[in-house]
């Protein structure tokens, strides 16, 4: 290949990346890393007929172009230049004051108006609400342009501050070698007039490197990808022959376009994803970037263990994900080539790599919804429908806080409690000091329990009070538990016929440890939980289910039932009552939280069998700190939440992956991230697997 | 003709000023060194005619950059450590971690590389390192903030150079923060109930940003430099001295005028105290330095200790002798600026080192007393021997010596300090390496600007009796209003049911008291119960014991309402009145004893002491008293063995020291009148 200039090119590198070096801290990049590997990947992957062009600080120091002309050139190229011009422009247009960037703007622009957007809308896309036309590149070039042509003729006032492209807008461009100076144009007039985004120097600390793209997904018209405290801009373009793959590395002042014929690898959208590291050439560029430049690539064609081995050394670094990117783009090509024996090896090796074993079996797969690379801040949703009912596979990670707070207030997460006082609660006098309360935390070790709620929670230790919790469907839970007599009455229990009780379900939702609203059975909102005047009536010696009048009936058995977690047969003689008083807070559907119990007993214990049905099932002191859920589009409800793997050696960063059945319908996935420990940066082990944040596939 | 003229002064006038600038700024792109390009080119970078107001802005900044350094360095870095670990800690666990838990990390660095060395630390200079895109970013986010705000135009080019454009606000490590500081607390400011009026979003940003960081003084033994911004974010631990400058960085960011204002020593307690200032020209009311219960925050926070709810003490409910402190007093106040202070500057250039208190060897604060306190010019006649030392100091108290707090040059025989708070008892000193030498009487200036000499009289002794070796701070006093109406009860019942009442506590109960127990009945069960209800602070008390009928101590098992940590119950039974129970209950405790099953005791007598800060005169203790005569002269050591102590033989109208010999730092001179101590 013709690479011009390669002396003075590689001592600009040098210094550049001298610079680079020591402001991120990583080593430099040696001089041509990116040409080589271009270079490479195109050998590789067969891409014949790429013209690329590498800029640094607005310079261009590589560059190879193809000369073929192309049909129907001009008009996808135009489209493509008004999409990254179009953003910049409006914007200078907006701090000049020639539009305004108010909520008044709709009734300036209709056409902004009948699309229900804003100019704000248009430039810096925030992570959510999720707006479709936004993901439509056509629909937004044309409304950008709207915009555009609706302001003053004065926008190109200042020629300093316009672009003056090769052949401009209305000019015709037939070959790659003027698209690409034209896209190089238009990103350093980008950041020219984004001069405050750009790097401190070397030798000040930069405290919030990504900060102009924090929580956003996309900025001025480009997609983000942000790893270890680095923002990469990118865009693609596709037709059905050419396809146009821009880069800008925002803290090293590279930028880096590539134009190549169609087809022949996945591209970022592939797979139904938005996804930069689907692309091999991409992965190149990334690597040669951004690796450390002693950093060796992997001959793909060896053997499993030879491979293996070596991509384990990029384990616990940030690029590990783009090692394990690369070996999954050498196995498609393999594929598509028709070398199966060899995609399989890769596809082996990557397999065994994987913690979640489920997770290679959807490499290939179409993804219903997906969110990846989670940064720093990030609020963001992805819609999709279910024409039928499906069972879905999720996978979901981020980052999880094992929180101590439960061992004094157990009560704030999911729970079941129950209150028992030895006499009835229509006796005139009750002895309130012989109320009990036992609380079960879902899926904890421990009881707790107090008798005045002025003072934290404490565990209850040796009792024998056995329980078990059991998971009958991914959105509510079984207790079973087993109280001797001895811990709710003191003498011969056989004495009494009936007792006082109450029982209590807490629900949390996303926010693991903030109870938000409780269940009680008999007593209702503004009643003391501990009033004994405010209990139902456990009988003893009543038949059926229940009456009406806050009573339970508990039948006596002969063979008591099994703890585990599951309802066994002699439950089926008793009947369930429901929990259905909001006692407190906010329980907005019986999706949201219900419950419903039933009680039999024996000469030993008393038992209590609750079935719970729980959308977002939390356990006491698991606190995920990155936020993920499912909710139902038309009316918000929560139908899933993700909950942590606590037993992952890569804490605090775990991956969970579920099975969950939905009816047909609207959905959104959503993921809300945290200020810290994301693909932003690591504080912790970086996570091994390639999941952070979600993706929803229809399971095999 | 005279606008002629005028227009001739306004020309020359301006092109001196211009021409000033000039010289300035090629000093500054002189010291930069290697680093000249970078600031060169951001004076490029706003050449164009509609940056012009932004090319002044650049000129400012690096104008006055030759003066301003950060610390850096391999010291730095291997401190600085601690805020990272505490970063990661508190985000692995998903909340913030108290200052105890801050310190443990504090300790364990110290542990490794021991106590950090000031000296080691690289010193820096700003026109060396910083870059052009750096300082572009700064203005261009300065003048966003600037011009955005809904306050904007009220804020005009001078202040806005000074107070919202400068990239620190100390000798803080330079970092980038402005951009993402600009995104988070424009929201905050917007946020304010009425975000259009700037004094409303400065007392808004204010309140908020103080919670944002640990108060603590303690932490400065392990970085003893000052926090960067960073370093805060990591951290979130310091003293005012932090809290503020992170305060400021954030108001800045928003568009807000502020100023980090000091007070280099308060006038009646020791340390120094920084604060945020809205720099809106507005004048504020000014403090007469007078104790009094009228709440003074919004002027200077800390300088009165008043709680709204707090019971209003009348002079018959403390012991004899003492009275309550609410009031702070503030000799000076300083104001760090961007720009250097002339007056400090001209002495710093012409002065030797030797000359100048290390607290004065900096350039870039200046005085603004006049905005914060009632003063006074104070004009003294100084010996000729002392016109070589060329300055003069007025120094206020600290147990580590005079502290000076203002400086002056001296003219010939005479020294003239401007814009003093009054009601200070104050000591005139020059500095001769390292120590101060006073050049006369101690002084104060009264509410009416009169000068009182202070000077003991050899000749005529009075009779002393002294409670306290500080004056009695109303934080201190409230603590006793928690036990007012406070019970003590005997009985068979562990739950102290039917239990018989021996004492209640009728008044406030200062420091230890005793009573005598008339009833002879013996119980098992003996104990403290606070007021029911609770009140401002969670129950607690410092001591608690009960005696047989021999006088002897009872001892048992301790029963009553846990503890929080750290203040069990048993820290009341310890004999150490700076230690203390706390409910961890918070309201409703109780504490006391199970003497055992076959152990029933009469009570005779009954020991307690509230929550306190041990400044009383505690019997066992040795203390030595002095008087100053131009050095601190002492009067003898005694032993206290009741709560006050007696000096027979003490100058009239001198000013006293009480110092402890047996522990605590806590100690403030004094002067003697009408049979009782009074502070300063």
């Amino acid at each position: 290949m013709n690479l011009p200039g390669r002396t003075r090119k590689s001592s600009y590198y040098l210094i550049v990346g001298l610079l680079i070096g020591c402001h991120s801290g990583s080593p430099v990049p040696p001089p041509g890393r990116q040409e080589v590997a271009i270079e490479k990947a195109c050998s590789e992957f067969n891409l014949q007929g790429l013209s690329y062009l590498i800029a640094c600080d607005g310079k261009i120091v590589a560059q190879q172009f193809q000369e073929a002309r192309r049909k129907n050139g001009t008009g996808y190229f135009r489209d493509i230049i008004d999409n990254f011009a179009a953003p910049v422009l409006l914007k200078k247009l907006i701090e000049d004051s020639l539009i305004k960037e108010d909520w008044r703007l709709d009734s300036l622009l209709p056409s902004v108006k009948n699309k229900q957007l804003r100019v704000k809308d248009l430039i810096l896309v925030p992570a959510s609400p999720y707006v479709p036309e936004l993901e439509q590149t056509d629909l937004l070039a044309g409304m950008i342009k709207d915009v555009i042509c609706t302001a003053p003729k004065k926008r190109y006032a200042d020629p300093d501050r316009s672009i003056r492209l090769e052949l401009g807008l209305s000019g015709s461009v037939k070959d790659s070698k003027a698209l690409l100076y034209n896209l190089l144009k238009i990103s350093d007039f980008f950041d020219r007039n984004n001069i405050q985004y750009s790097a401190p120097g070397p030798s000040i600390a930069n405290l919030f490197p990504t900060w102009y793209t924090r929580g956003l997904r996309g900025f001025f018209g480009w997609n983000i990808l942000k790893i270890s405290q680095k923002t990469i801009l990118w865009n693609y373009f596709t037709t059905d022959k050419e396809n146009l793959l821009l880069l800008k590395f925002m803290d090293e002042d590279i930028f880096v376009a590539t134009c190549y014929p169609s087809a022949l690898i996945p591209s970022p959208l592939s797979y139904n994803k938005k996804d930069l590291l689907q692309s091999p050439l991409a992965i190149a560029l990334l690597k040669s970037i951004l690796f450390p430049s002693q950093a060796g690539d992997i001959d793909y064609r060896l053997t499993a263990g030879s491979i293996g081995s070596q991509i384990e050394k990029s384990d616990n670094t940030p690029y590990h994900i783009l090692y394990r990117k690369d070996l999954i783009a050498h196995a498609r090509m393999f594929e598509y080539m028709g070398n199966n024996k060899q995609a399989n090896v890769l596809y082996e090796v990557y397999k065994e790599m994987t913690r979640d074993s489920l997770l290679p079996r959807y490499v290939n797969a179409p993804a219903l919804a997906e969110m990846n690379y989670i940064s720093d801040d990030l609020n963001a949703s992805a819609p999709f429908e279910l024409k039928e009912p499906a069972r879905l596979r999720v996978f979901a990670g981020g980052q999880v806080a094992l929180a101590r707070d439960h061992e004094y207030y157990a009560y704030q997460y999911d729970n079941v409690g129950i209150v028992l006082n030895p006499q009835r609660p229509d006796e005139k006098v009750i002895n309130g000091e012989n109320t009990r309360v036992f609380r079960f935390n879902y899926r904890s070790n421990n009881i707790s329990g107090s008798k005045d709620d002025k003072i934290p929670d404490s565990w209850l230790k040796n009792t024998a009070i056995k329980f078990a919790f059991g998971d009958p469907s991914d959105s509510s839970y079984i207790l079973e538990v087993k109280i001797p007599w001895r811990e709710v009455i003191q003498g011969n229990h056989k004495k009494i016929t009936s007792l006082g009780v109450n029982v209590f379900v807490s629900d949390s939702d996303l926010e693991e440890n903030g109870r938000e609203g409780i269940l009680s059975w008999s007593a209702v909102a503004g009643e003391g939980w501990d009033d004994p005047y405010k209990f139902g009536t456990l009988s003893l010696s009543g038949k059926g289910a229940t009456d009406k009048a806050k009573r339970v009936n508990s039948l006596r058995v002969r063979r008591p039932p099994v703890i585990d977690g599951w309802a066994d047969k002699i439950w089926d003689k008793a009947g369930y009552v429901p929990i259905s008083n909001l006692w407190l807070g906010n329980v907005s559907s019986s999706v949201d939280c219900s419950g419903r119990f039933k009680t039999v007993y024996d000469d030993h214990y008393l038992y209590f069998l609750f079935n719970i049905a729980d959308n977002c099932k939390n356990k006491a002191g698991i606190i995920t700190t990155d936020k993920c859920w499912i909710e139902n589009a038309l009316n918000g409800e929560v139908v899933w939440k993700m909950t942590a793997d606590t037993a992952s050696r890569y804490l605090p960063s775990f991956l969970e992956d579920q099975e969950l059945s939905l009816k047909a319908g609207s959905y959104v996935l959503r993921y809300r991230s945290d200020a810290r420990h994301s693909f932003e940066g690591w504080y912790g082990p970086v996570p091994q697997d390639d999941v952070y944040g979600a993706s929803i596939y229809i399971s095999e | 003709m005279r606008s002629l003229v005028k227009n001739f002064l306004i020309i020359f006038l301006g092109s001196t000023a211009s021409c000033k600038r000039n010289v300035n700024l090629n000093y500054a792109l002189k010291m930069a060194g290697n680093n000249k390009a970078q600031l060169t080119r951001v004076l490029e970078h706003y050449s164009k005619p509609a940056d012009s107001l932004k090319r002044r802005a650049a000129e400012f900044l690096i104008s006055n950059m030759p003066v301003h350094h950060g610390y850096y360095g391999s010291e730095i870095t291997k401190y600085s450590n601690i805020f990272s670990i505490i970063d990661t800690m508190s985000f692995r666990r998903g909340s913030r971690m108290s200052n105890d838990e801050k310190s443990h990390v504090g300790d364990s660095i110290v542990k490794i590389y021991g106590y950090p060395t000031p000296s080691l630390a690289l010193n820096v200079s700003d026109v060396r390192r910083v870059s052009a895109p750096y300082l572009i970013n700064n203005i261009d986010f300065a003048f966003k903030a600037w011009k955005s705000a809904p306050w904007g135009k009220e804020v005009n080019f001078n202040d806005f150079c000074e107070y919202i454009l400068p990239y620190r606000v100390r000798d803080e490590r330079v970092e980038y923060w402005r951009p993402q500081f600009y995104e988070d607390y424009t929201n905050m400011a917007r946020s304010a109930p009425h975000n259009k009026e700037l004094r409303s979003v400065f007392d808004y940003m204010n309140w908020n940003l103080n919670t944002e960081t640990n108060f603590t003084v303690f932490f400065n033994r392990y970085y003893p430099f000052t926090q960067s911004v960073g370093d805060i974010l990591k951290g979130r631990i310091g003293g005012c001295e932090t809290t503020c400058l992170f305060s400021a960085t954030c108001m800045r960011a928003a568009g807000l005028p502020v100023a980090l204002d000091f007070i280099p020593h308060w006038g009646n307690t020791p340390s120094r105290h920084y604060m945020v200032h809205l720099v809106d020209h507005h004048e504020q009311a000014l403090l007469p330095n007078v104790n009094s219960m009228k709440n003074t925050w919004s002027i200077v926070d800390f300088s009165t200790d008043l709680m709204e709810s707090g019971h209003k003490f009348t002079p018959d409910e403390f012991p004899d002798g003492m009275y309550i402190q609410y009031t702070r007093t503030i000799p000076k106040v300083y104001r760090y600026t961007y720009t250097e202070d002339p007056v400090l500057k001209k002495i710093n250039e012409t002065m030797p080192d030797s000359l100048i208190a290390p607290e004065f060897r900096y350039t870039n604060f200046k005085d603004v007393t006049e905005d914060y306190v009632s003063n006074a010019d104070i004009t003294l006649p100084i010996d000729t021997a002392f016109e070589k030392y060329k300055l003069a100091y007025l120094c206020v108290f600290d147990v580590a010596g005079w502290k000076p707090v203002a400086l002056t040059t001296i003219d010939r025989d005479r020294i003239v300090f401007k814009k003093a708070g009054r009601n200070i008892i104050y000591l005139p000193a020059v500095y001769d390496q390292g120590n101060y030498v006073p050049v006369g009487r101690c002084f104060y200036v009264d509410s009416l600007s009169r000068m009182k000499v202070i000077e003991g009289n050899p000749a005529s002794r009075q009779r002393m009796k002294l409670v306290r070796k500080t004056a009695l701070f109303s934080y201190t006093a409230y603590h006793t209003q928690l036990l007012k109406d406070g019970r003590f009860e005997g009985s068979d019942s562990p739950d102290f049911k039917n239990a018989t009442l021996l004492y209640q506590i009728k008044g406030y109960p200062f420091y230890m008291n005793e009573v005598k127990i008339e009833n002879k009945k013996v119980f098992r069960y003996v104990r403290y119960a606070a007021p029911p209800g609770g009140g401002w602070e969670a129950d607690n008390i410092a001591e608690l014991g009960f005696y047989d009928k021999d006088s002897l101590p009872l001892k048992g098992a301790f029963i009553g309402e846990i503890g929080s940590g750290g203040h069990e119950i048993s820290k009341a039974f310890d004999n150490d009145m700076d230690s203390y129970y706390e409910n961890a209950a918070y309201r409703n405790g109780w504490i006391g004893l199970d003497l055992g099953k076959n152990n029933k005791k009469i009570v005779s007598r009954i020991k307690f002491c509230p929550r306190n800060d041990t400044n009383c005169i505690i019997p066992g203790n040795e203390y030595e008293l002095y008087y100053w005569d131009d050095r601190w002269v002492s009067l003898g050591v005694e032993t206290a063995t009741i709560n006050y102590l007696t000096y027979n033989d003490a100058p009239e109208g001198a000013v006293f020291w009480l110092k402890c010999i047996s522990g605590g730092h806590e100690e403030r001179i004094f002067t003697y009148s009408n049979g009782k101590q009074v502070w300063w």
